[in-house]
């Protein structure tokens, strides 16, 4: 059982992921700040398996992934019944800040732009296991979790991205003339 | 070849963002022998690194408000569904309605804290407070020295120019020698807001004397809280480190947020909101801050560090203050700043055991902020005149 302090410094700890997680998905903020005060209820009252957590915030992502998807599908209810598969492709949106650069606004663009147009060559799913490998730095069988698929497909998808930025974005004989 | 110098120049490099979004084996390789060859650029690269992993593709947008306010349901709820009721979810509330939100907390932290007092004697205990005479604000530059009966928010220019607009009253301009020292006394029942002439930003405290320059000359900029409570929000500024001063240590910053308390009657700390800083005592012992964490100051000069709830330490500048199973002693320390207030606590009482925890919104009207008090560590206030009195409830 976790007391009233424990909750607190785990919530002033996660939140801020949490919540961007839940943005990213494409979910209104009130939307998600509601799913999070599910999972931290969810997390008060469960008393057996809570100490045993080894890894709280990626227990806090699955939670809010899967209150958040039981909200996607539940809006899904009225569509045809052959969207309902594709409805587990949410959508996944990176928030690319770079107003806290202290850089000319231009030159914050540029970098923006750069970025954006990486990430936005990416289809949301590959984005999505982008985002939870290389800035979540989770491992596979976490990411296995979250997306609901098996490692190796996770592997599959992240080698796919991979070579896919590759192709478009990678620029052979340059990186040799560094090397 | 692109020419980096800063870590920034790395942001705007696509096989760097690719190296760090998607590395494969070559990008690795490659960047691994980049760095091998350009020693002097790792820290630009880490730094590059950081800033991309953390605020450039994580950076959250939750506000402070939506912060508590969701923080405020959680535990509302918790408490709800421990008290075996139905679990109901809360309406959304507007921010608006926040105070409704506290309200509903005090009830349940009453609730609570009878509960963790029922072994204490009801026997007749009082704490008395007494109301003090009101002083004014003072700024005493070289030549002058200016007094205002209101809260006052001031703001200087790169000339030495200071705007001062005082709550309620008309604006009105100064001008001042440049470098001299200045002194802002805000005594206790008041509170100020400055900006430096760098930019940086100045939250004072009741109960705090500051001194400053008009301008920064030199390679430094320096100013010393002599006493009372600060939280500062330094504009970023690389070439010219930013020093508070206190009597016991320095805080050594370039571009951050933290808040510095130094009461003379309390224990004395810096917290941490962002960015970094340095803390020097006398003995030139040097120690860091990470985000979130508290440095208290103790006498063998040395300082304790641990990490805290920011908001429980700048939440004043917001005006209100939050507890945590704070002793009534703490906040009433707190509360008597504030409205100018003294509480006598010399004979040790059980009434001064009790703790508080909760919200209290620093309103005009003192009554109303005594009554929270009261809710919130189940006591009883009265008042007559100038003197307060608090008491146990009765059981």
């Amino acid at each position: 059982m976790k007391t009233a302090k424990e909750i607190e410094s785990i919530y002033n700890l996660y939140v801020d992921e949490l919540f961007t997680y839940g943005l990213y998905l494409g979910f209104e903020r009130e939307i998600v700040m509601d799913a999070i005060q599910d999972v931290f209820c969810k997390l008060s009252a469960d008393t057996s398996m809570l100490d045993n957590v080894s890894n709280m915030k990626f227990y806090l992502f699955k939670s809010l992934k899967n209150r958040l998807f039981d909200i996607y599908r539940s809006r899904k209810e009225h569509v045809p019944l052959e969207n309902v598969d594709a409805g587990r492709e949410m959508p996944f949106q990176i928030n690319v800040n770079v107003e806290d650069l202290l850089i000319e606004e231009e030159e914050q663009q540029q970098i923006k732009r750069e970025i954006e147009e990486m990430l936005g060559s990416l289809t949301d799913r590959q984005r999505e296991i982008i985002y939870l490998r290389y800035v979540q730095e989770y491992d596979y069988p976490q990411i296995a979790q979250l997306l609901n698929i098996s490692v190796h497909a996770c592997r599959k998808l992240v080698s796919k991205a991979i070579a896919s930025l590759r192709e478009k974005f990678g620029t052979l004989v340059f990186l040799f003339l560094i090397s | 070849m692109p020419n980096y110098k800063r870590y920034t120049d790395f942001l705007k490099d696509k096989q760097f963002i690719r190296w760090q979004l998607a590395p494969d084996e070559e990008l690795e390789a490659q960047w691994k022998d980049f760095i091998k060859e350009n020693p002097h650029l790792h820290i630009e690269i880490q730094r590059a690194i950081d800033y991309l992993k953390t605020t450039g593709l994580n950076k959250s947008t939750l506000n402070e408000d939506e912060r508590i306010r969701l923080f405020n349901e959680i535990q509302f709820n918790i408490k709800q569904s421990l008290n075996k009721t139905k679990t109901r979810r809360i309406i959304r509330l507007s921010v608006a309605s926040c105070a409704a939100i506290a309200l509903l907390m005090i009830g349940l932290n009453l609730f609570l804290s009878q509960k963790n007092d029922i072994h204490s004697s009801p026997e007749q205990e009082v704490i008395v407070g007494s109301l003090l005479n009101n002083e004014d604000i003072q700024l005493i530059t070289e030549e002058e020295s200016l007094s205002f009966q209101n809260d006052v928010q001031m703001e200087f220019d790169e000339r030495g120019k200071a705007k001062i607009t005082q709550i309620d009253r008309e604006e009105k301009t100064v001008e001042l020698t440049k470098s001299k020292q200045n002194t802002l006394i805000v005594p206790y029942g008041k509170r100020s807001t400055l900006i430096l002439a760098d930019g940086s930003k100045v939250w004072l405290n009741s109960g705090s004397v500051l001194e400053f320059p008009a301008q920064f000359t030199g390679n430094k900029r320096e100013v010393r809280l002599a006493s009372g409570e600060m939280y500062i929000e330094v504009a970023p500024d690389k070439k010219k480190p930013f020093y508070v001063h206190t009597s016991d240590f320095n805080v050594k910053v370039y571009g951050t947020k933290f808040n510095v308390s130094a009461y003379a009657d309390s224990q004395k700390s810096v917290v941490l909101v962002e960015g970094r800083v340095s803390l020097q005592t006398a003995n030139k012992k040097e120690t860091f801050l990470a985000p979130s964490e508290q440095a208290v100051f103790s006498d063998n000069s040395t300082f304790h560090t641990q990490k805290v709830d920011v908001n429980q330490f700048i939440s004043w500048k917001n005006g209100y203050l939050e507890f945590n199973q704070t002793p009534i002693t703490e906040v009433l320390k707190q509360v008597g700043r504030y409205y100018n207030l003294s509480f006598d606590f010399d004979n040790d009482v059980n009434l001064q055991k009790r703790t508080c925890s909760g919200k209290i919104y620093l309103s005009e009207n003192l009554d109303n902020v005594m009554a929270t008090v009261g809710l919130l560590s189940s006591t009883i206030y009265t008042r007559k005149e100038n003197q307060i009195f608090i008491t146990h409830k009765p059981l």
